[in-house]
Formats: C-alpha cells, structure tokens, sequence
C-alpha cells in the first residue's frame, strides 16, 4: 500500500525539511516585523505562528498586518456580530450570515464562495474584483458591502478593550476591522480531509475514491490544470463552456474589459465541495454529477472558451463519473467544519 | 536574514561582486504579443495566438577567464503575469566572461514537487506523479483557426529529459556590463526542425510522450543573446 500511495499522491515527494524551513522563517518574519512594530502605546498582542499544512505553499500575507492571537479573536467576533452592519445595507447580517461552517463557509444552495484556505488566495469574489490579500477584500466588505458603522460596534461596550489589545489602540477604524477579520478568515485552514489523511499515509482511499483521485490527477478526468495543488485551485479564470449570453456571464470581462476575460471566472477551491448544494458563479448546478456531467458533456465551444477544455468529450462512463464523485467526497473536512475555534462565539 | 548580513565580519581583502540584469523579451515572428490575439502564423500559414506563457528557467552560469559563476537563481517566467520579465543575477565577481549558459526547465534533481520554494506560482505549476511527478516546465497555451474555427491549445512539457540547456558566447565585462538583453522567440517552439500543427499532430501535448518531444527537440532555439549593456 506504501507504494502505491508513493505513486498516487501527488504530493508524496513533498520535502518536510523545506516545509519546516519555510515556517521557521515566517515564525522569523513574524517576529521581527512584531520587534519593529511595536510603539510604546501598543498593547502586548501575542504572535499568531501560522502553521502551514504539508504540502501547502506560502501563503499570501501582508506584511503590515501581522497575525496575533489577540487580532483573530477579534476578528472572530466582527465576523459573527450582526452589528457590523446594522443600518446598513445588509442589516442585521454578520459575515457568518452567508458562510456556515458547518457548509465549509458557505451557504450550500447559493453561489457564495466559500471561506475556506482564503490565506493562499491572490484573487477575490467570482470575477476577481480583487486583486491582493485578505486584507484588501476586507477592507471592501467593511466600507462598502457591509458599511460599518463604528458607532454600533462601540455600543457593543467590549470591541474597545478588544481592538487595544489586538492592535494597541481603543480607535476602532475600518481598517483595523478590516485587518482583524482577514486574520480571522486567514485561520480558516482546511487540511485534514480524508484525502488529506490518505497524503500523509493515515487511511486508505476505498478502490472507487483511488480510480477517481487517478482521474482527477491525470488527462482522462484533467481537473489537475485547474484544480491540481494543495488548495484544489489555481487561483485563475477560466472560462469554462457554460456560454456567454447574459450579461452576467461575461465574467471577468466586466472587471478588465479585455476581450480574452469574456466568460471567465474564478477557479474555486474544491475541499469541501461534497458540503455544497450550488455550483458555478450562477448556480445552475445542483449536485456534483451534474458538474462532474458539464465537463464530461456539457462544454459549450465559443470562441472564448479556455483552451485547456476546447477538447473533445471526456467520454466518461456512468462508473466513472461516480469513481468522481467519490473522490471528490474525500476532501470534506469533518474538523474544519466542526473546529470551536472557527465557531460563532456568541454562542456557547 | 537581515541579522545574519549585519553580524557577518567584513572580509579583510573584499572582492567586489556586482549583480547582472537579464531582461527576456518574448516575440512571435518578431512581433510584441498580446495576450490572446490571434495575429500570429505558423509555418503552415494557419492564424493563432497566445494566452499563456510560464515556464522555468534555472542554471545560470558564467565562465570566465579566471573564474566560473553559478547561481542557485530559479525564475519562473510569467509573459501575461509580468513576473520574472526581468530578473538579476547577485554576487558575481568582477571579471571578463565567456560563456552564459542555463537551463530551459529544472534539474532533474530537483524536478520533485516539494524541493524548491513552495510559493504559490511554483504551486500551480505542479506536475501530477502519477504522470512523473515535479514541476510543469512550461505551460503554453492559446487559440488557432482550424478551418475558420477557433480551437485551444496547450503546449504543455516538464517531464525528465524535458530540459533544455542553451550556452551562449558572450563578450561580458564586469563591472562594466550590468544587463543582458535575450530574445525569446516562441516561434521557435513550433518549428525547427519539426513543424508542428495542432490541427494535424495534437493541440494538447502533456499526455503524449512523442508530441511533447517534437516540442522540446524544437526549443534548441528559442532564446538567443541580444545585446549585452
């Protein structure tokens, strides 16, 4: 079993010693940013060691919000509070109002990407309105989507105390909410799937979830261009065949106005997939057989479609398109979508 | 790392290093490209464009005179993402060079996902095992008119024996010189010797050993010195 798992796993030649490397430099980073920053009138916040899973890259931070214990909890707390945008235009809802853990971070028969491995994410939202880390969407859902209003997060009478130690200030600004909930959301790390469990040689796939996985991994199935690495997406657009009528399929396009981005949209990450009732940027799937049916059968040709499906069908079997399906039900993570460290803290 | 440089004793008979600027212009019949335009010809005269180049450059290394440069520098080069269009090369020690050569690609001692940097652009180049394992070496991909209509493409290569490795006579003064303009013809990927068409031999490479060797035997080529500055 040990070798076929060594020919199988795409990530078995992974090296421990680089990973190990990398995250002592980034504790290094961490810590000296920390020493730099730090003014005479900043609260002790304590350094928040990102642990970076087997096999994961380094992830996409910014330098000037560096993560503390102290920060995330913080963040935590915005990101589950309906007070974030009370009076405004989505009042009444928290961040947690459209991302449910126990979906993955989505509402699972809605279109609502998840938050889930957003901390090795360049781009955000289907057509990748934003470009850069967490902290630049965060600032968007602060000022825009939600537009907070400080006030009704100071009557809350704790977020004071809160943001002092988190960011050594009582000031609450959009920035600093900003900043806490993109060290919030950054902890959002999914990595113990059974997929992920069978990477590091814990269990063993069932012979239908190994068929699927080599489908996926390989030209037969070809989910690996896009789908292909640690976070199952390659953080890119694509347009995918689903045929660009509407104006709400003329995808990035809207964003960039080049002709190339007609109909293309973000890649989403697929752990968790298994959790969701909706799929595509509008929704119009509503199982993964249907999705799974798309590229098998489905792909519309325009002259826009990505290259990399302008294929003939995949001429997948009924079999094999369950052989599919399997392994895509391996990447459910039970404990991110259970973890109390992501969960709404208002609640006992 | 700041720490390490700042604690380091100063040599007490310091040779002076300079750093060298390589600069890659990608053309297509000599033409700039612009991301998936389809303005280009093959050799058949068939009509295609390019809507994504990435790959690997690895191996720098200089010969002098009196001494040999070798970097551990690994550029991936992204033509539509602006990254690695330029890059420098550090610490090369004074001197007259002959010979520049690198490596289109990665080592094969290195060609193992996981044993370079594992940024999310190295990432995304990752090249399944259960189809040999590591790194894409390059990832070419566009549209071509096949009678009238529009089709993909994607030139996909990075399998062992995939590595190309060029070496150029140079006339290079440091410190004198500072930058090293190269050609990058894509063209080239596509003929010489072999003229390849996607409408006849394949638009997608990666799982065809054969294809994706026409490929490479085509690639000897592709970069060339322009100036040296």
């Amino acid at each position: 079993m040990v070798k076929m798992f060594l020919m199988l796993n795409p990530y078995s030649d992974m090296s421990k010693n680089l990973k190990k490397l990398v995250l002592s430099l980034l504790v290094l980073s961490g810590l000296l940013l920390y020493a730099c920053k730090k003014t005479n009138n900043e609260a002790a916040s304590s350094v928040y060691v990102f642990e970076i899973p087997e096999g994961f890259p380094q992830p996409n931070t910014d330098p000037n919000n560096p993560m503390s214990n102290e920060g995330i909890e913080l963040g935590r707390l915005l990101y589950y509070d309906t007070a974030l945008s009370y009076g405004g235009p989505q009042s009444g809802l928290a961040c947690a109002s459209c991302h449910f853990q126990e979906y993955g971070f989505t509402i699972p028969a809605q279109n609502v990407l998840p938050h889930c491995n957003l901390a090795w994410s360049r781009n955000f939202l289907w057509k990748g309105e934003f470009e850069g880390t967490l902290e630049t969407i965060m600032q968007f859902e602060v000022n825009t989507f939600f537009e907070v209003d400080v006030q009704h997060l100071i009557a809350r009478g704790y977020y004071q105390e809160k943001f002092k130690k988190a960011f050594g200030t009582t000031q609450i600004t959009d920035t600093l909410i900003a900043k806490a909930l993109a060290q919030f959301i950054r902890t959002l790390v999914s990595s113990d799937s059974k997929y992920d469990k069978f990477t590091r040689g814990e269990v063993q796939l069932s012979a239908s979830e190994l068929r699927g996985m080599d489908m996926f991994f390989s030209e037969k199935g070809d989910c690996f261009h896009c789908h292909g690495n640690a976070m199952f997406t390659d953080n890119d657009f694509h347009n995918i065949g689903l045929i660009t009528k509407s104006q709400g399929d003329m995808g990035r396009y809207l964003i960039t106005g080049a002709s190339h981005d007609v109909g293309r949209f973000k890649t989403p990450g697929l752990r968790n997939v298994g959790l969701r009732q909706s799929f595509m940027h509008d929704g119009r799937f509503k199982t993964l057989k249907e999705v799974i049916q798309h590229y098998n059968s489905g792909v519309k040709h325009t002259e826009y479609l990505d290259p990399l499906l302008d294929k003939p069908p995949l001429g997948l079997t009924e079999s094999e398109i369950s052989d599919l399906e399997a392994f895509l039900l391996t990447l459910t993570d039970p404990i991110f979508i259970s973890n109390k460290k992501f969960s709404n803290p208002y609640k006992p | 790392m700041p720490f390490f440089f700042s604690c380091k004793k100063k040599d007490d008979a310091p040779v002076h290093k300079n750093s060298l600027k390589l600069n890659w212009n990608h053309q297509f019949n000599q033409s700039e490209i612009r991301e998936d335009s389809l303005s280009f010809l093959n050799y058949f005269g068939d009509t295609l464009s390019i809507s994504r180049v990435t790959y690997f450059l690895s191996g720098f290394k200089l010969t002098g005179d009196d001494n040999v440069y070798t970097s551990p520098h690994i550029a991936l080069v992204d033509l539509f993402g602006s990254k690695n269009l330029s890059f420098e090369l550090g610490d090369i020690p004074d001197g007259h060079y002959h010979t520049i050569e690198f490596m289109f690609g990665l080592d094969s001692a290195i060609n193992v996902f996981g044993s370079i940097s594992n940024t999310l652009e190295h990432n995304e180049m990752f090249w399944p095992s259960s189809m040999g394992g590591g790194y894409h070496f390059m990832k070419m991909e566009g549209h071509y008119l096949d009678s009238g209509r529009t089709k993909g493409y994607a030139v996909h290569i990075g399998k062992n024996g995939h590595q190309i490795s060029y070496s150029f006579p140079v006339q290079l003064d440091l410190p004198n010189h500072s930058k090293m303009n190269f050609d990058v013809k894509l063209e080239e990927w596509l003929t010489n010797p072999y003229n390849y068409r996607f409408s006849k031999d394949g638009p997608f490479t990666m799982a065809y050993d054969n294809l994706m060797q026409l490929i490479v035997n085509n690639g000897k080529d592709v970069f060339d010195v322009k100036s040296i500055q």
